[in-house]
């Protein structure tokens, strides 16, 4: 066989097995919010079940979102865990009265107080078996992170849900270490940590199960 | 021009193999990861072990069938032998274990390991007649019959095991009592957390309000058990453990928590996560107590 044929077959080999990885890493882009898109139905429901706005206004918030998504998807706006949630509710509260406005800014908070504790709860069960906490080690954990929870730290969390996975978020020894033992600190401190810490929104967070079905349902 | 097609098309599934796997495959597991997101599990195809050669490596494909991701510097039977270590000191501390006891259980653990290794060897040796190439290998068919090994390798210290008869044995009243309640407390803290994820996951998925979602929260709590495990369990299976029981709730207890174009998804959802409790169950998840309905379907005999 002669020295191109031979370069060529292996160069189409490369080739395919680097288009599988492209493909495979990212999916292709359908439309411009890319990987954003089920983010767009998150908010539309939430807001559509706290304030059931008009047929104008939800159309007005869908084109905001759209452009906020689409821009954090070209990475020319908003795309860390800390600015791209506030700045969606202003995509919607901007289209709403201002009494629906204070409602669905106060749902939002409310909102984002339950996915802290269910991701510090979830935290604290998959570092337990690590740890061996006693019952009121548990508590207390949870007590004592609530209050100093990073968006990235829930992220972290959720990801670990989807995809089975057990590096933890990197929190600080002084908020962790004063409530464990000396044999649990050294089970800490093997604990495989995930040190990203400046990341990006992931939609992919919130799994098959939690993504909106994309079907229109306008009974 | 000719191009040899068999050999060929045979290097570039090989190399499509390889691709997706490093792309897509979940990172690698720790060494004592026996339960994993089932949606999250790889198609068969992807467990393929590939020698340099470009050929399927059959007995290494059964050992990850059965034992999982292979750890680095560790065969299976070491690697079980470690989570045995790991087991009996976690035990230790939780029951104060004293040194005999610890030997007795480490004993009667090694003998179930060994016994599991053995039926692995000897179903290996089914697949290794010249007949068998990788062409003519269903690889969907091996992975069915290697289903029970693989149940075994999850469920080795659990039931039936010597470890588990041993442990019954060794340990005095006050051990099992002192024992029982950690686990039992753990297992209400993970069920807590399931419970949450489940209202977070159906928050997104739904868009409810605050008053719907403690409304969820409270019902699921009462309405859902603890599940058990005879290996870890992570928040993914906590989180599987309650929804596959809110899946198999009547329907006149949810329906009146949501609107009713919340509800038509919600029915939706709820179809596709009855297909988690498979995996539950072929890990080796029960619902606290072991007695009454298992998962919504009548309970088995323990």
């Amino acid at each position: 066989m002669s020295r191109p044929f031979f370069l060529a077959r292996w160069g189409l080999l490369l080739v395919l097995a680097a288009t599988a990885v492209v493909v495979r890493a990212e999916p292709p882009r359908a439309d411009a919010l890319g990987p954003f898109r089920p983010q767009l139905q998150v908010e539309l429901q939430f807001v559509r079940k706290i304030c059931a706005p008009s047929k104008q206004q939800m159309q007005a918030i869908k084109g905001d979102l759209e452009k906020c998504l689409a821009d954090a998807a070209k990475r020319s706006g908003p795309t860390s865990c800390d600015l791209l949630p506030p700045k969606l509710a202003d995509c919607v509260a901007n289209h709403l009265s201002k009494e629906d406005a204070v409602r669905y800014r106060a749902e939002v908070i409310k909102r984002d107080a339950q996915e802290r504790e269910a991701c510090v709860y979830t935290f604290v069960a998959l570092v337990d078996p690590d740890l061996r906490l006693s019952e009121q080690q548990r508590k207390a954990l949870v007590a004592a992170l609530i209050p100093v929870w990073k968006p990235v730290w829930s992220q972290m969390i959720e990801m670990n849900v989807r995809w089975a996975t057990r590096r933890v978020p990197p929190i600080p020894d002084d908020e962790i270490l004063p409530l464990l033992n000396a044999d649990q600190v050294q089970a800490w401190k093997r604990l495989p940590k995930n040190l990203e810490t400046q990341q990006a929104f992931d939609a992919q967070r919130i799994g098959a199960i939690g993504t909106p079905d994309p079907r229109p349902d306008d009974e | 021009m000719r191009w040899s097609i068999g050999r060929f098309g045979l290097r570039a599934v090989a190399a499509a193999i390889v691709g997706l796997s490093l792309a897509g495959a979940a990172p690698p597991s720790g060494p004592d990861d026996d339960l994993v997101d089932e949606s999250a599990k790889k198609p068969v195809e992807e467990e393929l072990v590939i020698n340099a050669n470009g050929n399927i490596n059959i007995a290494a494909s059964i050992d990850q069938l059965v034992y999982g991701n292979p750890a680095q510097n560790h065969s299976p039977q070491e690697r079980l032998e470690l989570r045995l270590q790991r087991r009996i000191e976690l035990l230790a501390r939780d029951a104060t274990l004293s040194e005999n006891q610890k030997q007795k259980l480490l004993f009667a653990g090694k003998g179930d390991i060994g016994r599991l290794v053995e039926r692995v060897e000897l179903f290996k040796t089914r697949y290794q007649t010249p007949k068998v190439g990788a062409n003519g290998l269903d690889w969907n068919q091996l992975s069915k019959e290697v289903q029970p090994l693989a149940a075994s390798r999850v469920n080795l210290f659990a039931n039936e095991s010597l470890f588990a008869k041993t442990l019954a044995r060794v340990l005095t009243a006050e051990q099992l009592a002192r024992h029982e309640k950690i686990e039992r407390e753990r297992a209400e803290f993970q069920h807590r957390t399931g419970v949450q994820l489940t209202v977070l996951r159906m928050s997104t998925a739904l868009g409810l309000s605050d008053d719907q979602r403690r409304r969820l929260e409270q019902l699921l709590l009462k309405e859902t058990r603890p599940g058990r495990s005879p290996n870890r369990l992570y928040p993914t299976a906590c989180f599987n453990i309650v929804i596959v029981q809110m899946a198999h709730l009547p329907a006149e207890r949810l329906k009146p928590l949501f609107e009713p174009w919340q509800w038509r998804a919600l029915e939706r959802k709820l179809k596709t996560a009855a297909r988690f409790e498979e995996g539950l169950e072929r890990n080796g998840v029960v619902l606290d107590g072991g007695k009454g309905p298992q998962f919504g379907r009548p309970a088995q005999r323990q």
